[in-house]
């Protein structure tokens, strides 16, 4: 529990330079200015909710264990028990998740009582629900990325590194650094197109109401079918892997 | 021999053996240095991307964009040479307590702690001294006004002064933490 609430010292980090950022903007009229829309508050907000995100989207040790279970061959046990793989895992993480953030769930709410000042309007009902759609949309296009990833062992056997640059890309590209808005245009339509984008960013700028209307219908629509494409991808990444993979004595 | 340099052949010995321990298996070394590269260029297109919309970090600090970048790569080479030089020995003295190893140590001919502090030389974090350097300088440039010897010589100084441990294993486990991500 000190432990999640550790990971919140960034906040504190981040509350501190934006506000020496913000502070440098020109203002108009003594209020304080925007980037891309965000005034000081939304930025800091920002900042809170990807945490949320990424509480739901992010998988620790899930590719990096499926790759040990390759090399070491304990995948075997997959083929002869009645249990799918990615089932198991799915239900594995997915009561992990419930089990840590029934308990985490106190210095969560510690944390944003805390900083309520920044959060300047709660959102109305319809944007609740988007939220919540999009946060367990998060967890799933999380797993079911990840889980990719990790099948890719059946080819590459040691994967950590390739991992680990998905894992950098994912930082930035997620929006778990920085709002991706900010970023100059070419690239932020790129990154837009990518499937990061809804780990981190999309459901903390539908809880700030930037992504509203047909916008927020679209935009779980697409992140739906990227779950949809990374489920199948799993899928197929399974079975083409165990037709590849041999296991020997045991 | 007199003292100092054998306390200096020795050190070079490490060095020397620690390169060629990096060099057998090169191509860790190589994803090594790639990846506290990208890790570093990432956070600097982040500040980058910051100072796209504000001219200074708070009005009137007279901290501009490449003010910063000179205290960045100053905290860089800083890091890069802690990290270097201490961050796996320091590392592995826990292992050397835990395992009797360091029985071997504290019975050797030489000084402890510098045998427990500068065994290893971890090369691949030297790349980003490289890159510290090279922003500094940099930003120095564009800056305009190049500073005085004196002020060469205390930069320096300074620097070498504050290599600070627990400074470089936070700014890594930080790293960690954000990559792995909240459980």
């Amino acid at each position: 529990m000190l432990g999640t609430l550790m990971r919140f010292l960034p906040i504190v980090t981040q509350i501190f330079l934006w506000g020496a950022v913000f502070s440098a903007l020109p203002s108009e009229d003594g209020s304080h200015g925007q980037i891309v829309g965000y005034s000081y508050h939304d930025m800091v907000a920002y900042y809170l909710l990807t945490m949320l995100s990424r509480a739901f989207s992010s998988m620790p040790g899930l590719a990096s264990g499926i790759t040990r279970e390759i090399r070491e061959g304990t995948i075997k046990r997959f083929i002869v028990q009645p249990i799918g793989l990615l089932e198991y895992l799915f239900f594995y993480r997915l009561a992990h998740k419930l089990v840590y953030y029934t308990i985490a769930i106190i210095p969560f709410a510690v944390v944003f009582y805390l900083c309520r000042g920044f959060f300047r309007e709660t959102p109305q009902g319809a944007v609740w629900v988007g939220y919540g759609i999009s946060l367990i949309l998060a967890f799933l296009l999380g797993f079911f990325l990840e889980a990719t990833l990790g099948l890719l062992g059946f080819w590459f056997l040691e994967v950590s590194s390739f991992l680990f640059i998905y894992m950098l890309l994912s930082f930035f590209f997620s929006g778990h650094m920085f709002p991706i808005d900010m970023l100059p245009e070419p690239m932020a339509s790129l990154v837009k197109l990518i499937p990061l984008q809804y780990l981190a960013y999309f459901p903390a700028a539908v809880f700030l109401g930037k992504i509203r209307g047909t916008a927020l219908v679209t935009g779980l629509l697409i992140q739906a079918a990227w779950v949809v494409v990374f489920a199948f991808l799993a899928r197929v990444a399974l079975r083409r892997g165990l037709r590849h993979y041999s296991g020997f004595g045991g | 021999m007199r003292r100092p340099f054998r306390y200096l052949t020795i050190f070079a010995t490490f060095a020397r053996n620690s390169l060629i321990r990096d060099m057998t298996f090169r191509a860790n070394f190589l994803i090594e240095s790639i990846s506290s590269l990208s890790w570093v260029l990432m956070n600097l297109g982040f500040y980058i991307l910051i100072f796209h919309y504000t001219p200074s970090l708070g009005r009137g600090t007279g901290w501009g964009k490449y003010e910063f970048f000179v205290f960045t790569g100053t905290a860089l080479m800083i890091n890069s040479l802690a990290g270097m030089l201490f961050m796996t020995n320091a590392d592995n003295f826990g292992e050397l307590i835990r395992r009797g190893g360091l029985d071997f140590v504290l019975v050797k001919p030489v000084d402890t702690q510098f045998l427990v502090s500068l065994q290893r030389v971890d090369w691949s974090s030297g790349g980003n001294f490289l890159v510290g350097l090279g922003l500094t300088l940099y930003s120095l440039k564009c800056l305009g006004d190049w500073p005085s010897l004196t002020t060469i010589i205390l930069y320096v100084f300074y620097s070498l002064l504050r290599r600070d441990h627990s400074l470089q294993s936070d700014v890594s486990a930080g790293r960690d933490e954000c990559l792995v991500g909240t459980q």
